[in-house]
This record gives C-alpha cells, structure tokens and sequence, in this order.
C-alpha cells in the first residue's frame, strides 16, 4: 500500500531531492517548497521507495495535492 | 575567534559592563571583584578578554571603560544571543546549533559578517560588515497552511523599528511579503532589507521555524539597488542599539501573531506596503497587474488588468517601470 505525501500548501517547488526508484528514509526530506519566501522541507512519513512523483523542480503544486508515493 | 567558534552570553561580562558603565570615574578591581563574587585575577581575564575584542580601557588603580566596539556582542543584546564574527549565514547555523540542542527557542545566532549569507532560494546576500545578519528560531506548533503568515513577520518588524526610532524624510515600505524598502524622492525604490524564514516539523504541523533578517544598517552594499539606514538617517547609527530594538520589535509581534491578532497584523502590511504595478514571474508564467493587498492567507493579492484578482504565493514579484 502506496504512503501519498500530499503538500501542505500552494507552493512552487524548489528542489526536488530524490528521484523514482530512491530508497527513504521516514524523516528523508523529498521535496524543498517555498511559498511566501518561507522553505518548507516535505519529508518522507515512512521507510520505503519512491514509487511515484508528481512535482518537478522549478513547477508548482497546490495544497493537498500529491508530492510523491512512497511504498 | 576562528569561522566557527561562537561567543554567548555571560553574565560576569555583563555586569562587569554595567559597573563601569554607570560610573563616571575609575572603579577598583577590588570593588568589581566584590560586586561580582570573583577574585581580582579573574576580573583581569575579562578586561583582557575585551580589548581582544576591541574595548579599551583606562587602568590606573582600576578600571575605567573608553571605548565600546559597535558590535552585537551577546552581553550587549541579552542572554538568549549567540555571536559569530564571521560565518557561512546564519540560517544554517541556527538549524545545526537548535538541532544539536546548543541553543533553544527563542535563540538568535547574530554575524558580523556572513561569507554565504543566503536569500530567498539559495541567492546571495551580500553580508559586508557593520550591518544586521540573524537568525531566531521561533517555536511554532501550526498548520502549515498558516504557517507561510510568519514569513511576514520579520517584514513588519523591521518596518517598526525603523519607522519608530529612526527620524527619516524618505517613505518606507513593505514589499511583500517581507522585504523593507525605502523609497527616494524621486519614486525609486531601494531595499533595507530582506528575510529568508524555514519551517521545520511534520506534514501538516510545523514544529519550529528559523526566521533570518539581514537589514542594511551602516553599509549598502549594492549600488543602486540597496540603501542603508545611516544613509537615510544622514547620522551615525549604532548596530548594536538598532540589534536591541529589532530584538523587542520582533517579540512583540510574534507575540501578537501568537496571540491570534493576524487580523491587525495584515492590516499593518496592508496600510505600509508598497503598491503599485507589477509583473509576476512563476512557473514560467508572466502577467501584470497592480499588487493591491493581503488575502486572508498572507498571500499577495494582484489585480490583473481584466479587473480578476488573482493570488500569489511564490514566485517574483518584479516592480514594472513605467516610463
């Protein structure tokens, strides 16, 4: 069962830090977001793979929606 | 000091300050020694202590204080201080040093200089010495969705310690959504400066957020682009009185933020920021509108030319020239 890490804000994704098929970590930080100039690092919740992203660098991601699969 | 060593409060130092400070005359080693509960040969280490770090002092039969460097030393700010006189930026060390528990909430980490002082997005800030550069760490158990208003919060701090204490002509402005400009009679704008803030925590709960300013105080470093308050003030300024004052601004409103007063910080962004015509820059979009106030949010809240609104909440927000 896939873990959806989902973005807890409207944000423009600055760095993304890992790549589909990375082993994580829980506490692996997975994407760097920035909204009104505040970064946020969006963490892996559970030890897994990255299945799936959704987000790139430099591209946009609203609030709930879907960061990255980890299984 | 070497790059990475660190000099924090100590109270001797401190008091040792104040003593002299608040007598006209010579005062005795032995007095001091009495005063603070330590023997004349460690008084003597703290007087050494100090001129390496640029105080002078008369002695004859005791002590008496010539000369303060104006520089943030932790005894002259307060106790929650910690001193680098140079370092990479503040931001990175505030998180190394809070996550190794050297420092706990409400610690600033303050520079004299910074060798990678970063803005937003890994951009540079320029960091000479004889201006401002810190870092507070601020505990913050709250939404994330809410979470981005205290990125403004560094903003409207320095707007009121300057806007406060300093006698200024020109106007000064927020940029949103945390910048501090000055604008010159002749509609320039220039920057004073600027914040960089980081939450830290879990998926929907931040746990802490670093909150760095860098404020041009003595030096503008970018011609054309920055000024600084001694500029603008046209009188010599002292950092570390400005450093004190910033330290009080900044705790009263984060206190009103934790105290659920958004509402009338929005409005003080609102009433002091700088409006006018811009061009938005994200994903690689462009449009231009005029930059009209603050949503509900925090975010920047831009009418376009269609009479739409539309909000931002990242991306550049470049200042269009109309000529």
């Amino acid at each position: 069962m896939a873990e959806k890490v989902l973005s807890p804000i409207t944000a423009n994704v600055w760095k993304v830090l890992v790549k589909e098929g990375d082993r994580v970590s829980e506490g692996t930080t997975i994407v760097i977001l920035e909204s009104m100039k505040m970064e946020i690092p969006v963490d892996s919740p559970v030890n897994g793979v990255v299945k799936k992203l959704y987000v790139s660098e430099g591209g946009s991601v609203g609030e709930g929606e879907p960061i990255a699969d980890i299984e | 000091m070497g790059t990475r060593s660190f000099l924090r409060y100590n109270e001797n130092i401190s008091k040792f300050l104040g003593i002299l400070r608040s007598s006209s005359d010579i005062v005795s080693g032995e007095t001091v020694a009495k005063e603070l509960g330590i023997t004349r040969s460690q008084v003597f280490k703290i007087v050494r202590k100090l001129q390496e770090l640029g105080y002078r002092f008369e002695r004859k039969r005791g002590y008496k204080l010539l000369f303060t460097p104006d520089i943030p030393f932790p005894w002259e700010i307060g106790q929650n201080i910690v001193f680098f006189n140079s370092i990479h930026s503040t931001q990175d060390e505030a998180k190394k040093l809070f996550e190794a528990s050297k420092i706990k909430e409400d610690y600033w980490v303050l520079a004299r200089t910074q060798t990678k002082g970063r803005g937003r997005m890994g951009r540079i800030w320029e960091s000479p010495e004889g201006n401002f550069y810190g870092s507070v760490v601020l505990k913050a158990e709250t939404p994330m969705r809410d979470i981005v208003k205290i990125s403004l919060i560094g903003g409207i701090s320095v707007f009121r310690t300057i806007k406060k204490h300093y006698e200024i002509d020109q106007e000064i402005k927020i940029k949103w959504p945390n910048d501090v400009w000055i604008i010159l009679g002749d509609g320039k704008a220039r920057k004073i400066s600027g914040c960089i803030a980081e939450a830290f925590g879990e998926m929907e709960i931040a746990k802490y957020i670093i909150l760095g300013i860098g404020v041009n105080v003595k030096v503008s470093p970018i011609d054309g682009v920055s000024i600084c308050l001694k500029d603008i003030t046209k009188k010599e300024v002292s950092l570390i009185d400005f450093v004190r004052k910033l330290k009080n601004e900044l705790g009263t409103v984060w206190k009103e933020f934790s105290d659920g007063k958004w509402n009338q910080l929005k409005s003080e962004i609102e009433n002091n920021m700088w409006r006018g015509r811009v061009k938005i820059k994200y994903d690689s979009r462009e449009f231009e509108g005029i930059s009209s106030g603050i949503a509900e949010d925090g975010s920047l809240l831009v009418q376009k030319d269609d009479a739409t609104f539309e909000s931002v909440y990242y991306g550049d927000v470049l200042i269009k020239v109309i000529s």
